[in-house]
């Protein structure tokens, strides 16, 4: 058993200014699956933690064969497994077996954080539940974050981002004016949920700093997310009214909407909050008399007559490339954004400016630039340390030089099939 | 139980609106005391946004205020006047963490930037939330939600191919940044409390948003693979009209694909060589939409849910905002607090967005009055005499 005192091995991925990091020394050992909990577990490597990511060859993460076509290798080659990933150590260890447990068992003994996303129960039937674990090391923190919470009639229901999504209410208020509710294109439950799970360890890792006591954390992804509507759940308490969808309108905007420029499925998003912005958005369109027609004089009347200022505002809109329009309208002080196709952020010049991309070379993909920080610290910023890691890549690292199993055991474990660097049955 | 999480971090919150309010709402939960510092009079912009308490626009009446700013204690003090200035500094001397989202050189303005703060108390947390970060060409330009969700690609895959791209709903985007915001304030504390040094934290909408969009640039990067927007047609699910609302019908891996066709009873679905992988499924989306709209046109969406999912299917349903006050699983966990607030009665307020295991989270207090805590607050840092406490409200600076 290990307390906080206790000197410790560290693997070899940490340069000097790594050490700094808020996260230097902190190890991670890690079983999620998918998006929501490896987000989690990236923001703790990205601020210095040592994350081992564990997968079984019989089991491994499916999410990198998310959209992917089934060839050979595939599970190595897909952009955003490889971007969440990041500043992660990678073993495979087959759980549904005796000896991969207590492998797994070994590393929560040497480490602080234990993350899992399955259903309510499952890592009980592996034996990695929180009473076998806290008897392996009182000082582990261990989040776990199912779809349904660890309690109540729901617990054992299958979910995943999307009816995490359609359950929380968010869709409800999605879609356009008239129309149905609408999914949200880009699955944004998993790392919403993720953003969540940093928190709740950086708030159990605070504490256990004080008491030098570990603890067990029930995030269900569902109540995490229904906290994004939680203004229209007060909102209906008080009044007993639904929320309209509002399409691309605003209650207090006005012009505010999605309007085509020049060149295909190229748009650009423009927001008027104030009257200023409004008379600034006329004389852009060089139609000063709109700025002083009084039935667009304030947002209430430019609200009510939306309808014809969007056909102007598209009209006008379509001569102009999205990316100039908005460089344009900025200038004048207008809320404008180009509707970035994904691509084009690559390009984008303020986000380069800012350092965002770094470039990481990584085995089966070769060298791209990818995310770095997604917020930036001024002293301690952190970096892309390690790329993700390929499919078992550090088993001998991790059970070798940190558990200290001889190569003879590795071997062996390698020949019954308990690690691996290839999927047995990849599809 | 044990004490909550945060207990004895202490929060100075000049934020307003919707993501800094989040941010220091979700530390308030684990126990930091938060102390907002609003503008007398006006006070948080967010007081005017409505839906209003029975649709009456005043400061206390704010449905989005009173979510976000639960738990939090509010003083006034007009940082314009230097006393304001000289009195926030004095606050910041005992606190941890400095939460702010005005535009960038907002605060130096004040004479209160992180050198100005850090001089008082090298340990302090300063976090910044704005538009597009700190530095950078777009710095100082004005945003919005639409904004920024636009320039990370998400507007672009939201709604229906065919149509223009659809704003992301609610407050959502500036939701997911308070969080963030506030895991990051975390980092920056944790680090402060061993080294004794504190920190900016660079918040930019642009960037924070970026890890909620399913990194499709990276997939270009590779392999110049593009993306649409799809609306409701099933990539991996689709919402669709029932009988008495919608429901969200879906199936992520093959075991999932299988049982929800035995469970729709769309046998020639399984069989169909169009259907027989992921990729396929993703790229034969209208048919398979079509196929199951028609299916699922008169079902009932409880008995749908509750159906599919005794059969481990991962289905869901579109709930009204009344339906998830009722939902058995919330009220079975206590996920919604009845509180009473003083200006307006009671209402109900989402809980946790997660339990500790040690001290677990504090259920919410009613937002404060503006100012509700001024007199509170200055008479515990400062023991100021009634009389100067009238002067101060003479002079405008409370």
């Amino acid at each position: 058993m290990r307390t906080r005192e206790t000197p410790r091995k560290r693997t070899a991925t940490q340069s000097h200014d790594d050490r700094a990091l808020p996260l230097a020394g902190i190890r991670v050992v890690d079983v999620t699956m998918g998006w929501a909990g490896p987000s989690v577990t990236h923001f703790l490597g990205d601020m210095g933690a040592e994350v081992i990511k564990i997968e079984a060859i019989q089991r491994y993460d499916w999410w990198r064969m998310m959209g992917m076509e089934l060839k050979p290798g595939a599970w190595e080659r897909r952009g955003g497994w490889n971007a969440v990933n990041r500043n992660k150590m990678g073993i495979t260890l087959d759980l549904t077996r005796t000896e991969g447990v207590r492998l797994c068992r070994q590393l929560v003994a040497a480490g602080d954080v234990f993350v899992e996303n399955y259903r309510a129960g499952v890592v009980d039937r592996f034996g990695l539940g929180y009473d076998t674990l806290r008897t392996v090391n009182p000082s582990t923190v261990m989040l776990s974050m199912p779809a349904f919470g660890m309690s109540g009639p729901w617990r054992d229901y299958v979910g995943f981002g999307n009816n995490v999504e359609q359950l929380s209410g968010l869709p409800t208020i999605m879609g356009y004016e008239n129309g149905g509710p609408t999914a949200l294109g880009t699955g944004i439950p998993d790392p919403v949920a993720g953003f969540f799970g940093t928190l709740a360890v950086m708030v159990a890792l605070r504490q256990r700093r004080r008491t030098g006591r570990g603890q067990w954390i029930d995030l269900s992804q569902i109540e995490a997310l229904t906290r994004l509507v939680g203004d229209h759940l007060v909102a209906f308490s008080m009044n007993r009214r639904e929320p309209r969808r509002m399409g691309n309108r605003h209650s207090f905007a006005a012009p505010h909407g999605v309007y085509p420029c020049h060149g295909d499925d190229s748009w650009i998003s423009i927001a008027v909050y104030t009257d200023a912005q409004w008379r600034a958005l006329c004389s852009e369109m060089r139609r000063p008399d709109l700025a002083d027609d009084p039935r667009f004089a304030d947002s209430l009347s430019r609200f009510e007559r939306q309808d014809d200022l969007d056909k102007l505002i598209s009209v006008w809109a379509k001569g102009f490339e999205h990316r100039e329009l908005m460089v344009r309208l900025q200038k004048a002080g207008v809320p404008a954004g180009a509707v970035y196709a994904p691509q084009e952020i690559l390009d984008d010049p303020h986000l380069q400016a800012r350092g965002l991309w770094e470039t990481v070379t990584r085995e089966h993909v070769g060298t791209h630039a990818y995310p770095g920080m997604y917020f930036k610290l001024s002293r301690t910023p952190g970096r892309i340390r390690l790329p993700a890691p390929t499919m078992g890549q550090h088993n001998a690292l991790i059970l070798g030089e940190l558990l200290g199993v001889a190569q003879n055991e590795i071997s062996r474990l390698e020949r019954e099939k308990i690690i691996g660097t290839e999927p047995l049955n990849p599809f | 139980m044990g004490e909550l999480g945060l207990a004895g971090v202490h929060v100075l919150d000049l934020t307003h609106y919707i993501s800094g309010p989040f941010c220091s709402r979700l530390l308030a939960d684990y126990g930091a005391e938060v102390v907002k510092i609003e503008r007398p009079g006006s006070g948080d912009g967010c007081r005017a946004v409505g839906p209003f308490w029975r649709d009456t626009p005043g400061p206390e009446n704010s449905a989005p205020f009173h979510y976000l700013n639960a738990s939090k204690k509010s003083i006034t003090l007009n940082l314009k006047t230097r006393t304001g200035v000289r009195l926030f500094k004095e606050l910041a001397r005992d606190a941890d963490i400095v939460i702010e989202n005005f535009r960038p050189g907002v605060l130096e303005r004040l004479g209160l930037s992180y050198d100005a703060l850090a001089a008082v108390n090298p340990s302090i947390v300063l976090t910044r939330i704005s538009n597009f970060g700190q530095t950078g060409p777009f710095r100082d330009w004005p945003g919005a939600p639409l904004v920024h969700t636009s320039l990370v690609g998400w507007t672009f895959l939201n709604g229906e191919p065919d149509r223009e791209p659809l704003q992301a709903g609610g407050w959502s985007s500036h939701y997911g940044v308070g969080v963030l915001a506030a895991a990051a304030s975390l980092f920056a504390l944790y680090e402060a409390e061993a080294s004794g040094r504190g920190q900016v934290v660079d918040i930019s909408y642009m960037e924070a948003l970026l890890p909620l969009v399913n990194h499709p640039w990276m997939e270009y990067a590779y392999r110049k693979e593009t993306r649409k927007r799809r609306g409701n047609t099933f990539l991996v699910g689709t919402i669709r009209p029932c009988k008495d609302g919608y429901v969200g019908v879906n199936a992520l891996l093959q075991p999932q694909w299988e049982l929800l066709c035995a469970f729709l009873d769309m046998t020639d679905a399984l069989m169909d060589p169009r259907f027989q992988s992921g990729i396929e499924r993703r790229r034969h989306g209208p048919e398979i939409t079509k196929l199951i709209a028609e299916k699922v046109r008169l079902v009932e969406k409880e008995k749908f849910f509750h159906d599919a999912q005794a059969m481990r299917i991962p289905v869901g349903l579109v709930p009204t905002m009344e339906e998830i006050l009722g939902f058995e699983q919330h009220r079975a966990r206590g996920y919604f607090h009845d509180i009473t607030h003083p200006a307006t009665g009671r209402e109900t307020q989402p809980g946790a967005s997660f339990h500790m295991g040690e001290g677990d989270w504090r259920p919410p207090k009613p937002a404060p009055l503006l100012g509700q805590h001024t007199a509170e607050v200055l008479g515990e840092h400062f023991s100021f005499t009634s009389a100067q406490m009238r002067r101060l409200r003479e002079q405008g600076v409370i």
